[in-house]
């Protein structure tokens, strides 16, 4: 960027401020304020990564950027590597998370609730730990469960690789279910049963109403979570990184990163950010723009008695298939870092002269680089769940209480984030900031900005809709009894709106102590976070001390999800 | 909406939790000075520390260093082993603490770049596998010198002359295989070329040991062994260091470059790798630091050079963990061979000159 350069996000920033004027004083206040931080933290390096793809060494605007980057066959073939692990990705967690939505929420499937609750924790779980797991188990020629197999079926060679497209897809795909399973099974939960026994009544048979009545109902959270897994896997970088790039593969992530090193193309790595930002983008508003209105348990008054499916002789091979895709999500891998935590070595048979029992963890705690990774982890998401709960307070109160004119635009921008993640975020975040006048580049500052950009759309999401929920009157009467609106929402609004806060604080908690995907664009060297140095040992080969921290970090996180269902119940909405 | 029993002082609590490890500190340098000292330094009561004083660093330099306070290193030359070692025996030596990354030197190099082009350099020494960056840093003045006491000691053919970057320790590389797999593992590399194996082979794009590994090797024996190789299955990592991992596993047979302290400190760890030098010429390379003309803590830079460079802190590397000096008078580590009649070959001069073309024909012979 050139010294004196414009402020590109300065004119949009303005025209917000204008637009979200009226109402009261705390209106505009707020407005104002709100506002300024959506600048901040979206508009402004949105702007600048979209500067950066067009601007050239000279300081040029064109499409020089642009026709280097379709000139060069592996970003393209990145760009299509991508599509195609999101596709292949979502279809699989499909698979995976239809029947099993159906299984716990209709049939008389046994341990229905253990099998909800047990998917939840794969949210607490990182891919790219998983994708270690599952390199050890899976190796083509060394791989736990590789050995076992070819033996027992007497095979030379094994029949599949974890290393490429496939391995991906099979990773992603055990992570990403829960997206889908866990949105559908509430969707038929809550549907009105009278609509699918009215059907029934007429004569339809159970396939009928399944196609013609439950399908149609549950399409909205269906669609939802399928996105949610086509655009975490569209910018997943982890698993990638260590299935992929061994072979060959890259994707978008992967080959930003690439684009990042010596000697760093930052103008390509945006210009590979831009169209995978409208991709994202498109996606989302279609689907807001589809189903963004309908809610699935769209027939009032109190849902029917719903009858339960007997499975009959079913039951056990549909139970027995549920808990081998919550062993293959969470069991194995986990089970298998877990005890390589406890291996002297990796290379020498399982047996009692090669285990050991605390040396790895103690060679963990050993590690200043590693204690200070974790502090910073655990900092950062902590003040980084406390400043989003903040921002979203001010922009659910400005949707559901405020008077401002154009407050409609806040949802869209809470919920930009949602496309302007990983890589994206990144990049972006290292245009606009690291740079001059920032500097933040290399700072625990920086992650806390992106963190909480990763955070906003969730706690907005979670925030707002219990705001709905409460109505005004409470509020109102606060406010007719001579407290000022900041009063209220201290004292009034956010009390009644604990459990919101809590079960998004705890969520965002389990999900930024994790991240990996922006933090390895902004990481350099001194601003440590527990997912970078862990992927890092694995770069090293340090597998034993990288299972111990992999245990340790699950534990934690394991421990907050379920702190967070023993608190809230089937309220710690996931 | 439901409302569930939660305590409200949880969120308090939460909150208070926050500004506890605020109060900590995160950016604060992490001190290792609870780490206790090296396994094996204690076991064979290695360390030198009988020996004088380190690195007959200048009382003011120490002085000036110990006012600083902190000394960070960005290690892409070093192995895990080394600058755990260096930390702990630099505090333990002048109460210093070390904060350190270790990546490759891809990484590294690019790490630094971005801490230049922001202005806000936050890294003191750099160590890289990568001459070619060193020397462009130094034409371009990010590196500086470090006044070393005893430059006249290193090994003539590892010496930079007038250059701020300094080696610090000899990499012979070899070919890695698991022992336990292996026994009879080729002696030549274009019997290594013709086996039927899998292979790992380290990214040169990423890898600075791999770059100037796979730089000899094309001029030693030309485009074909390459050719060859690619003839089989290679994965590639990006850090020589990452294949140690796949050989211990056995998903594959031979990994390029093979890093001879790597393999020592994984077998003092019970695994079953070992190296084995090709006759045609074992490819060699210096691992080379120096300071930061910019740094943040320049004395404490200085120190920390000199220290790596000085004998006492060369004799444990090699002593404890197996890391070859680059000092005259300081002997192999226990157990290695001994390479000095061996046909070392080092990097070519324009080596600078063709890394796009090295880079590009390593990806479409052998990573396509």
């Amino acid at each position: 960027m050139g010294a004196g350069a414009e402020d590109p996000a300065g004119p949009a920033a303005g025209g917000l401020v204008a637009r979200l004027r009226g109402g009261t004083r705390f209106d505009r206040i707020a407005a104002l304020l709100w506002a300024l931080l959506a600048a901040a933290l979206i508009l402004y390096p949105l702007a600048w990564l979209f500067r950066e793809s067009v601007v050239d060494d000279l300081g040029g605007v064109g499409l020089g950027n642009y026709a280097e980057a379709l000139g060069r066959p592996e970003l393209l073939r990145a760009g299509l590597n991508s599509i195609w692990i999101a596709g292949a990705s979502t279809i699989g967690a499909l698979l995976l998370g239809l029947p099993m939505a159906y299984l716990v929420s209709r049939t008389d499937l046994p341990g229905r609730r253990m099998i909800r609750s047990v998917s939840v924790l794969t949210f607490a779980a990182p891919s790219y730990i998983a994708a270690l797991g599952w390199i050890l188990l899976l190796g083509p020629r060394g791989g736990l469960l590789t050995t076992w197999l070819r033996d027992l079926l007497g095979l030379e060679r094994a029949p599949f690789t974890i290393f490429g497209p496939w391995g991906i897809v099979f990773v992603l795909a055990l992570f990403s279910y829960p997206l889908v399973f866990l949105p559908t099974a509430s969707a038929l939960d809550n549907m009105d049963a009278g609509l699918e026994q009215a059907a029934a009544n007429l004569g339809a048979g159970r396939i009928t109403v399944l196609r013609r009545i439950t399908l149609p109902l549950i399409t909205p959270a269906v669609f939802a979570g399928s996105l949610l897994v086509f655009v975490n896997a569209f910018m997943v970088f982890g698993p990638v990184a260590l299935l992929g790039s061994p072979v060959g593969f890259d994707t978008i992530p992967t080959a930003m990163l690439n684009l990042m090193r010596f000697p760093p193309r930052i103008d390509l790595a945006a210009v590979m950010g831009v169209p995978a930002l409208a991709v994202l983008a498109v996606l989302l508003y279609l689907q807001r723009r589809a189903f963004g209105r309908r809610s699935y348990s769209i027939v009032g008054g109190k849902p029917g008695q719903r009858s339960t499916v007997r499975l009959g002789a079913w039951r056990w091979p549909a139970l027995a298939g549920c808990l081998a895709v919550l062993a293959l999500s969470l069991g194995l891998p986990f089970g298998v870092l877990l005890l390589t935590s406890f291996r002297r070595a990796i290379g020498l048979p399982l047996g009692p002269d090669n285990l050991v029992l605390a040396d790895n963890y103690v060679r963990l705690l050993a590690q200043p680089d590693i204690i200070a990774s974790f502090r910073n982890s655990l900092l950062l998401a902590l003040c980084a769940v406390i400043a989003s709960i903040l921002v979203a307070l001010l922009a659910a109160w400005l949707v559901e209480r405020g008077r401002a004119r154009a407050r409609a635009l806040v949802p869209p921008t809470m919920l930009t984030p949602l496309a302007f993640q990983g890589a994206i975020l990144g990049i972006a975040l290292v245009i606009a900031y690291a740079r001059p006048p920032f500097r933040l580049g290399g700072s625990l500052t920086i992650l806390f900005l992106a963190y909480v950009i990763l955070a906003v759309p969730l706690s907005f999401s979670y925030i707002q809709a219990g705001m709905k929920q409460l109505g005004p009157e409470v509020e109102e009467a606060s406010r007719s009894l001579g407290a000022s609106w900041p009063q209220t929402l201290r004292r009034i609004t956010v009390p009644l709106l604990r459990g919101s806060i809590l079960s998004v604080g705890l969520l965002n908690f389990v999900l930024l102590f994790r991240e990996l995907e922006t933090s390895i664009f902004l990481y350099t060297g001194t601003n440590k976070v527990a997912a970078v140095v862990l992927y890092n040992l694995a770069s090293e080969s340090l597998f034993q001390l990288m299972g111990a921290f992999s245990v340790v970090l699950l534990a934690i996180n394991i421990g907050v999800v379920m702190l967070g269902q023993r608190l809230l119940g089937r309220d710690f909405r996931t | 909406m439901p409302h569930a029993a939660v305590r409200p002082r949880l969120l308090a609590l939460l909150a208070a939790l926050a500004l506890l490890l605020v109060a900590c500190g995160g950016d604060q340098p992490a001190s290792d000075a609870d780490q206790p000292a090296d396994d094996a330094a204690a076991a064979d009561g290695a360390g030198g520390t009988e020996a004088a004083p380190a690195a007959a660093a200048g009382d003011d330099l120490v002085a000036a260093a110990q006012e600083e306070g902190a000394v960070n290193l960005s290690g892409g030359g070093h192995t895990r082993d080394q600058v755990e070692l260096l930390a702990s025996a630099f505090e333990e030596e002048y109460g210093i603490p070390v904060t350190y990354n270790r990546e490759e030197s891809g990484a590294i190099v690019q790490q630094v770049e971005a801490q230049l082009s922001a202005g806000a350099l936050q890294t003191d020494v750099v160590s890289l596998n990568d001459a070619l960056t060193f020397e462009r840093w130094a034409e371009q003045g990010v590196t500086t010198g470090s006044e070393l006491p005893n430059r006249d000691q290193i090994l003539e053919a590892l010496a930079t002359g007038d250059a701020p970057h300094v080696p610090f320790t000899l990499l012979a590389l070899g070919v890695s295989y698991n022992g336990a797999r292996i026994t009879d593992p080729p002696q030549t590399w274009s019997d290594l070329a013709a086996t039927d194996a899998v292979f790992a082979h380290a990214d040169p794009g990423s890898s600075g040991a791999a770059f100037t590994f796979v730089g000899i090797l094309s001029d030693l024996l030309g485009e074909e062994f390459y050719e060859q190789l690619g003839q089989h299955q290679v994965l590639t990592t990006d850090s020589a260091l990452a294949m140690t991992q796949l050989v211990a596993t056995g998903e594959v047979d031979y990994a390029l470059p093979g890093v001879e302290s790597e393999v020592f400190n994984a077998q003092r760890s019970g695994e079953p790798l070992e190296i084995v030098y090709p006759e045609e010429g074992i490819p060699s390379l210096a691992g080379l630091i120096a300071p930061l003309a910019e740094a943040p803590n320049p004395n404490a830079a200085k120190l920390l050079v000199q220290y790596q460079l000085s004998e006492e802190f060369q004799t444990r590397m090699a002593q404890e963990i197996g890391s070859r000096s680059v000092l005259q008078g300081v002997p192999a580590p226990e157990g290695m061979p001994d390479l000095s009649d061996a046909n070392l070959v080092t990097a070519p001069e324009d080596l600078g000159d063709r890394r796009e073309e090295l880079t590009a024909m390593f990806s479409e012979l052998v990573a396509p």
